[in-house]
């Protein structure tokens, strides 16, 4: 067994073909990816606005609301939302906005009320997201005032106090950063993992191409082999091994190299990461084995089904993604069968679920797989023995 | 020969492709120490024995025996005492010369520094020192096949299974694999060779059976096997010109097969008869006919094997 795993440890190691699916690949896709995906990630981080703010008496009279404008754009405050541009009037202001250089901007009537405007330019360039950001903490300001003149007027002795203003000055403006899921959400994290579910999926050629070499019906070398003096389930172990050793340290890599150079996330759990991937490489070889024990069959259509299954793993854009989704959403069985989908999943839970549950439940599917892969695999080596020379 | 001395030994061995009968009822002995050749035209089933005597392909009936004991796909003690090379060569394409010889070794062999000590051995053997770090790739053809014939070896086995190993090597690298196996056969191993080359085969092995339809149609040593047909020695003699009645009368000589005259060179086939070539010359100096260079030629087993087996073309649909 060891002879056959160093065998195909070395062979393998060499394989410039199989370096470049399983190694090369991914890393070079990473690059290509991180130059893709600088713009997205800039799109999801941009969420603060521009207001202007018509600074004129009314403005000026209103209580409290300079404070909570200036609260609210102080870059060094964690509270920061937008930055502030002050006009004269509400003309240059308007004007301000129809230029798109402010999403919104701010007036104050008589009765001290602010009113906030926003031009259709605005919401067609910029969305509503700003605004109505801008709009919430306006409408807090407006609540928060009235609470106080109600005070105000029916019992003065509390202003006097500094725990009422305390109370008013508290609630007055607060923002929230609420977050459903374990870790940030990551917009790009799912290519990248189903990236590397695609270079796990390739590599199953290396199990392939291992397990043909010890079949007598594969060739001579294959014939050469059947000859040792050892059981042949021990040398077929011992290549799978190899092989599955070479894909784990070829994802391995790849992740760490997702990880390291591309910032990629996976979680905290480390030791997770390390399951799924040892998990993925090991049900691709399994997929390789089977697949190596159809003699006809050429490791391009490995290649070919590995494309075809990356591309209800997401992997091929929003299209393949709402794609994917769909089929998880309409008929979730079909997607749960997909090996690639299970290993995107499997780091996907690992970065946003709070429970292992679902990451468990990837990587139990993962190795059911495996077991069927072997032991359909199995059951055709003994099929295709030595009388099929 | 008693079957507890035979390296194998085969009883009525038949292998069938559906109708097509590969191996007819073939039996056959190997003594220890023997160069034993297996000849035949393509498809005569020499290489359809051969699996079947290292059980890469199961048979409908016979006995197959090696070393005296029953060979079965899982005979693993059997299989460490055999080698093979193999007609095509069978090496991993990514490993040195050195990880090949020590990756076919290591199937036989577990013991890391008795394997170096086999795998340096083999290598000597076969010349390759020199092309130990070289990946097969880089080898040319003779250095390819002394690494296929290093691979089998390696694990010192007793009996060889030889299959056409110098096929398309220059001159040089042949003779370095003949007398190898020379040397292997000194040392004790008992080796079956099959090939196409036929002065191979008269040089090497000590008994030779020829293979044709799945049948032995002959077999013993290359002198016993020329004295079964009856052809006999090629008789060529330098007679510048020669007229039509003196071309005849040699035709008509009791052991004369065929005589003719092309460029000046009288040849003569010969049936086998023990004074062809002074009847010839005697015909021609009754003539008056001067001669110059006389060159005789007794049978080889290329003859043999063409008388035999026939020369239509085999190959053929």
């Amino acid at each position: 067994m060891l002879a056959s795993l160093r065998a195909s440890v070395l062979s393998l190691a060499r394989d410039k073909a199989l370096l470049v699916w399983t190694l090369a690949f991914p890393i070079i896709m990473t690059l290509i990816f991180m130059g893709m995906f600088s713009g997205i990630q800039d799109a999801y981080t941009t969420v603060g606005s521009t207001l202007g703010v018509v600074r004129d008496k009314n403005y000026s009279a209103a209580m409290g609301l300079d404070e909570t404008i200036q609260a609210i754009s102080d870059p060094t405050s964690s509270d920061h939302i937008c930055n502030v541009t002050y006009y004269e009037s509400a003309a240059d202001a308007e004007a301000a906005a129809n230029a798109t250089e402010v999403d919104a901007y701010l007036t104050v009537d008589a009765e001290g009320a602010p009113q906030l405007h926003v031009t259709n330019a605005s919401l067609s360039e910029n969305g509503t997201l700003p605004t109505s950001v801008l709009a919430e903490i306006l409408d807090t300001y407006q609540h928060t005032r009235a609470a106080a003149e109600k005070v105000a007027a029916t019992r003065p002795e509390l202003l006097a106090t500094g725990e009422a203003i305390g109370a008013f000055t508290e609630s007055a403006v607060q923002t929230v950063r609420l977050t459903a899921t374990k870790n940030p959400p990551s917009p790009d994290a799912r290519y990248y993992y189903a990236l590397l579910a695609m270079a796990a999926g390739m590599g199953a050629t290396a199990a392939m191409v291992s397990v043909r070499r010890l079949l007598p019906t594969a060739g001579p070398l294959g014939a050469r082999q059947a000859l040792a003096a050892v059981p042949r389930w021990r040398m077929l172990v011992g290549a799978l091994l190899g092989a599955w050793l070479c894909e784990f340290a070829c994802l391995l890599v790849a992740a760490l190299f997702m990880w390291g150079v591309a910032g990629v996330s996976f979680g905290n759990d480390a030791s997770g990461v390390v399951v799924a991937l040892a998990a993925s490489s090991l049900m691709a070889c399994a997929a390789g084995t089977l697949c190596g024990t159809v003699t006809r069959m050429e490791t391009s259509m490995i290649s070919g089904i590995t494309c075809l299954l990356s591309l209800f793993t997401g992997l091929y854009g929003t299209a393949s993604q709402q794609l994917a989704d769909t089929i998880e959403t309409s008929v979730p069985a079909l997607a749960h069968a997909n090996p690639l989908w299970q290993t995107t999943n499997s780091f996907y839970a690992l970065l946003y679920y709070d429970t292992p549950d679902a990451f468990l439940e990837s990587v139990a599917a993962l190795l059911i797989m495996t077991l069927v892969f072997l032991a359909l695999a199995s059951f055709r080596l003994r099929r295709t023995s030595y009388d099929h020379l | 020969m008693a079957s507890n001395e035979a390296v194998v030994r085969i009883r009525n061995l038949v292998k069938r492709y559906g109708e097509l009968v590969a191996v007819d009822h073939l039996s056959l002995d190997i003594a220890p120490g023997e160069v034993f050749g297996l000849l035949g035209p393509n498809g005569s089933g020499k290489t359809t024995t051969i699996n079947c005597i290292l059980q890469l392909l199961s048979y409908d009936h016979g006995e197959i025996e090696l070393f005296g004991q029953p060979m079965r796909p899982t005979s693993y003690q059997l299989k460490r005492r055999i080698g093979v090379v193999p007609q095509e060569v069978a090496v991993f394409d990514e490993l040195t010369v050195r990880e090949n010889v020590d990756s076919f070794c290591a199937l036989y062999v577990r013991d890391r520094a008795r394997r170096r000590e086999l795998v340096d051995a083999a290598i000597d053997f076969v010349g390759l020192q020199k092309f130990e770090d070289f990946r097969p790739k880089k080898l040319s053809g003779g250095l390819l096949r002394r690494l296929n014939i290093a691979c089998g070896i390696a694990h010192r086995p007793e009996l060889i299974i030889m299959d056409e190993p110098t096929v398309a090597v220059d001159p040089q690298s042949r003779e370095s694999i003949l007398s190898g196996i020379e040397r292997l056969n000194a040392e004790g191993t008992t080796v079956i060779y099959t090939s196409h080359y036929m002065e191979e085969v008269e040089r090497l092995c000590s008994r030779i059976m020829i293979m044709d339809h799945g049948r032995s149609v002959a077999s013993g040593t290359a002198d016993e096997l020329k004295g079964m047909i009856g052809t006999g020695e090629k008789v060529s003699v330098e007679v510048g010109e020669m007229d039509e009645a003196t071309l005849e009368r040699v035709r008509s000589l009791p052991h004369v097969r065929s005589a003719e005259v092309d460029a000046g060179m009288l040849r003569v086939q010969c049936a086998s008869g023990a004074h062809n070539l002074a009847d010839v010359l005697g015909v021609l100096a009754e003539n008056g006919l001067s001669y110059g260079r006389v060159l005789s030629e007794p049978p080889t087993l290329n003859d043999v094997f063409l008388e035999i087996t026939g020369r239509a073309l085999r190959d053929e649909a």
